[in-house]
């Protein structure tokens, strides 16, 4: 039992942000048990959880809220790709950013409207155009670099990926 | 019924049809899995329509199965996939439509 804890707590230190049912699948315990054991270490202060889009992801405690928030959009492939782009070309137009990444302006709008709601990304404005920028580079290059999306995270990601390309109107 | 040998009991189920069956089903049900995670992330109505496609070609995987299992009959069978066919491409169709008729609406980013 306590072997069980000491597991789930090393995961959640391995995997900072992993949300509760990728935990139950990666470590094949029963939901109940994974939730006793996360309770007790919350308690304890060994792991931070943090609610965010309906899901419960959990962390070390070294992490501040911005980067808690943003190890969770991290874990998509998609915004990493937007992020990579904004921190290679800097502050850019949308329509540059879908072209540059790939894909459907719905699939970009879908990922910004995260980024901007968690304070990594910002929406300027200069001489009347709208330009994504990364609100602090350095930081999210340090976040995007310690984190790697899991196989079922990348296949939903390109699963809408696909399927907006195919729904969106060409154009 | 003359034109099925004697031998060939549809219901006898052959090594190839029992790996063709297993195989459809699982791959079925890991895209409806990407279907129904990628709705509950999106919630819209083109998303949703799409995870009922995969829904109902899971079924038609789901129906295969059965009749293998010895569940369902030859009649049944057919009746059954072939409805589910009719309801997947119009749920494509429909999904399809939709979007073509909502994006230019919510295009909220620049120009």
């Amino acid at each position: 039992m306590t072997d069980t804890r000491t597991q789930l707590r090393e995961h959640v230190h391995a995997n900072p942000g992993r949300h509760f049912s990728a935990l139950t699948r990666a470590l094949d315990l029963a939901p109940g048990q994974v939730q006793y054991h996360l309770r007790k270490l919350e308690r304890r202060d060994a792991v931070v959880a943090q609610e965010l889009y309906g899901k419960t992801h959990y962390y070390p405690p070294a992490f501040d809220p911005w980067e808690r928030r943003a190890l969770a959009l991290l874990r998509r492939e998609t915004a990493r790709d937007v992020l990579l782009v904004l921190l290679d070309a800097g502050p850019a137009r949308p329509a540059t950013v879908a072209e540059e990444v790939g894909i459907a302006r719905s699939t970009l709008s879908y990922h910004t409207d995260r980024l901007v709601e968690q304070g990594l990304v910002a929406k300027r404005t200069d001489n009347g155009s709208m330009r994504l920028a990364v609100t602090r580079p350095t930081a999210t290059a340090k976040l995007l670099d310690e984190i790697a999306p899991s196989l079922p995270e990348r296949l939903v990601d390109r699963f809408t990926r696909l399927v907006d390309d195919l729904l969106e109107p060409a154009g | 019924m003359w034109w099925v040998p004697l031998h060939a009991d549809p219901y006898t189920t052959t090594v190839p049809v029992l790996a063709l069956v297993t195989v459809g089903t699982v791959g079925s049900a890991i895209l409806l899995g990407l279907g129904v995670a990628a709705f509950v992330r999106r919630q819209s109505r083109s998303y949703l329509l799409v995870a009922l496609a995969l829904a109902a070609l899971f079924a038609r995987s789901a129906v295969a199965a059965l009749s293998v299992a010895g569940a369902i009959d030859l009649q049944a069978h057919h009746l059954l996939e072939h409805a589910l066919d009719v309801v997947l491409a119009a749920l494509v169709v429909a999904a399809v439509y939709h979007a073509r008729s909502v994006r230019p609406a919510r295009s909220e980013t620049d120009d």
